[in-house]
């Protein structure tokens, strides 16, 4: 037997390339995992000392006093942060998810042809507008727009950072609704169809419901995408520590925090590390999200294997 | 430079004794040199009839426990805002002249009120300023515009008000100027000697005069 084996263990050049190629593409693959465990380590330490010593759980999520570098007392509450991006985000939510649904489903469900591929082409177009551009625009133009067209006194709000993030999470969520749309089988809208259904109510009463868990995937995405987003709302929400009651309110995020103080502050202080522990916060809840998305995504393909139809293909992103 | 990564660091404050502790710890002695004075400017928006500012009304804008919420609280009344509210733009909480404007108008021991609009950079300050009728905020000099107003700056209820220039810079006269400096890793030797000493050559310092600073001392740049 052996001879045999030998005989058609033929290692020549396509067998060595054929290895090397796998390697590489497993390579590829892990180093994600690689790089993501890396930064956990490296932010958890970094941020540990803070943690283990200085951290007040009831100071850090219960104060909005945000005073690092005071000379006598300084605090770190990190409320206030933490209600700013949630506002700014939520604001971004109720911008986006319409435009971006409506987009995904003119796309995926009426548009046919040129019309199609264009679009498709410009709402890519659209993720690759670096976010110090949009910060930019929320400073420059959105600032002195909101002033004259509401009458507050300042532009730089939640309002501002809000639509300006909702611009820039609505291509990433269009892209990923249409795929959740294309995942729905034709053989749906075709028994739709069948029964008399008008395009209208097979989209409505047929495909949506269908792409349910792929359009939640999308929206949480683009929700990770807000949370994550620092430059941009850097920019345009006023980065003024508040506790908004109003989207006219100018608040600070928790990423443009980090942004603005981490680059001078000395390593290994307690500003240091508790601008790392607010990293930690951050990567924690954007895992928490992107978790939920993966989840709802996987329902999505069961369901659609489960009735015996065409698997899922492109659902996944 | 504490890390010894670069040779010259660039300051707008002076080094904390801390921060000179951690680079000795790393075999990097730091040698100080003033290169140059910097005016700190109160800008408002040019629509703002503002011509003249006290430290202590400055105080009570912009420190903790302070008092001052609308412009009509100052005397003056805004066109363009119609909320009469004060709009405080300051500096992220690290920057040299978020710390020296704390030095210099609120007192070692008073914090900044919170909820103010920090900006990332001088040139923001100057940009929000020039858009937002009710805005007041505090930049280097350089940053001037011709779409920002600039009101004098008394200390005191009874002081002269200066307004902002190289000049009274260089003189002293106006209240919040600060020095620049340069720090090197130990005492500097060939192309960064080369360097120290050009900054500081009249060839070096006409530059900074020229770029809106004030020069260390008396320098002809006709």
């Amino acid at each position: 037997m052996p001879e045999l084996a030998h005989a058609a263990d033929r290692r020549d050049a396509a067998w060595w390339i054929d290895r090397a190629v796998q390697i590489l593409v497993l390579a590829g693959g892990l180093s994600a995992i690689v790089f993501i465990a890396g930064i956990f380590v490296f932010i958890t330490r970094e941020g540990a000392g803070f943690v283990f010593d200085r951290f007040d759980f009831r100071e850090f999520f219960g104060s909005p006093r945000w005073t690092p570098t005071s000379s006598h007392n300084p605090t770190y509450g990190a409320l206030a942060l933490i209600a700013g991006t949630a506002s700014v985000t939520g604001l971004a939510m109720v911008v986006s998810v319409p435009f971006s649904l409506g987009a995904a489903i003119y796309i995926g469900e009426f548009a046919t042809g040129r019309v199609r591929e264009t679009l498709k082409v410009l709402v890519e177009l659209l993720a690759a507008i670096p976010s110090v551009v949009w910060g930019f625009i929320g400073l420059s133009i959105m600032n002195p727009l909101i002033i004259q067209t509401f009458d507050v006194p300042v532009g730089l709000n939640v309002l501002n950072a809000g639509v300006i993030l909702g611009l820039m999470a609505a291509p990433i969520m269009t892209t990923i609704a249409e795929d959740a749309l294309k995942a729905v089988p034709d053989t749906y809208r075709e028994a739709a169809e069948a029964m008399g259904a008008t395009r209208w109510q097979v989209t409505f009463k047929v495909v949506l419901p269908a792409a349910r868990n792929g359009l939640v995937a999308a929206t949480l995405l683009g929700v990770g995408r807000g949370f994550g987003e620092t430059m941009a709302v850097l920019m345009a929400s006023g980065h003024s520590i508040n506790l908004p009651t109003s989207p006219f309110d100018s608040v600070r995020a928790l990423t443009a925090t980090i942004a603005a103080e981490l680059g001078e502050t000395a390593a290994g202080s307690d500003h240091y590390g508790a601008l790392f522990t607010l990293g930690i916060f951050l990567f924690l809840v954007t895992f928490a999200i992107n978790f939920a998305a993966d989840v709802f995504v996987r329902g999505g393909q069961r369901k659609h294997r489960r009735r015996g139809r065409r698997p899922a293909a492109s659902a996944n992103p | 430079m504490i890390n010894g990564t670069v040779d010259i660091a660039n300051s707008s404050r002076k080094m904390k004794d801390s921060e000179i502790e951690l680079a000795r710890g790393n075999g990097n002695e730091p040698i100080e040199f003033v290169v140059g004075y910097d005016a700190l400017a109160v800008y408002v928006h040019p629509d703002n009839p503002l011509n003249e500012i006290s430290l202590e009304q400055l105080a009570a804008l912009y420190g903790e426990g302070g008092d001052i919420e609308s412009w009509s609280q100052y005397g003056v009344e805004v066109p363009g805002c119609g909320s009469d509210e004060v709009v405080r733009v300051s500096r992220q909480n690290n920057s040299g002249t978020y710390v020296y404007f704390r030095e210099a108008v609120l007192g070692d021991q008073r914090d900044f009120r919170l909820g103010s609009r920090d900006m990332h950079g001088s040139k923001d300050v100057v940009d929000l300023v020039e858009n937002t009728p009710c805005a007041i905020g505090y930049s280097g000099l350089a940053y001037a515009t011709d779409h920002v107003k600039m009101p004098c700056v008394r200390k005191g209820e009874d002081g002269d008000c200066v307004s902002p220039s190289v000049e009274t810079a260089i003189d002293g006269s106006y209240p919040i100027a600060r020095p620049l400096f340069m720090y090197t890793a130990g005492e500097p030797e060939g192309a960064i000697g080369e360097y120290i000493d050009w900054v500081l050559s009249d060839e070096g310092q006409c530059i900074i005069y020229d770029k809106g600073y004030a020069p260390r001392g008396d320098v002809d740049c006709s």
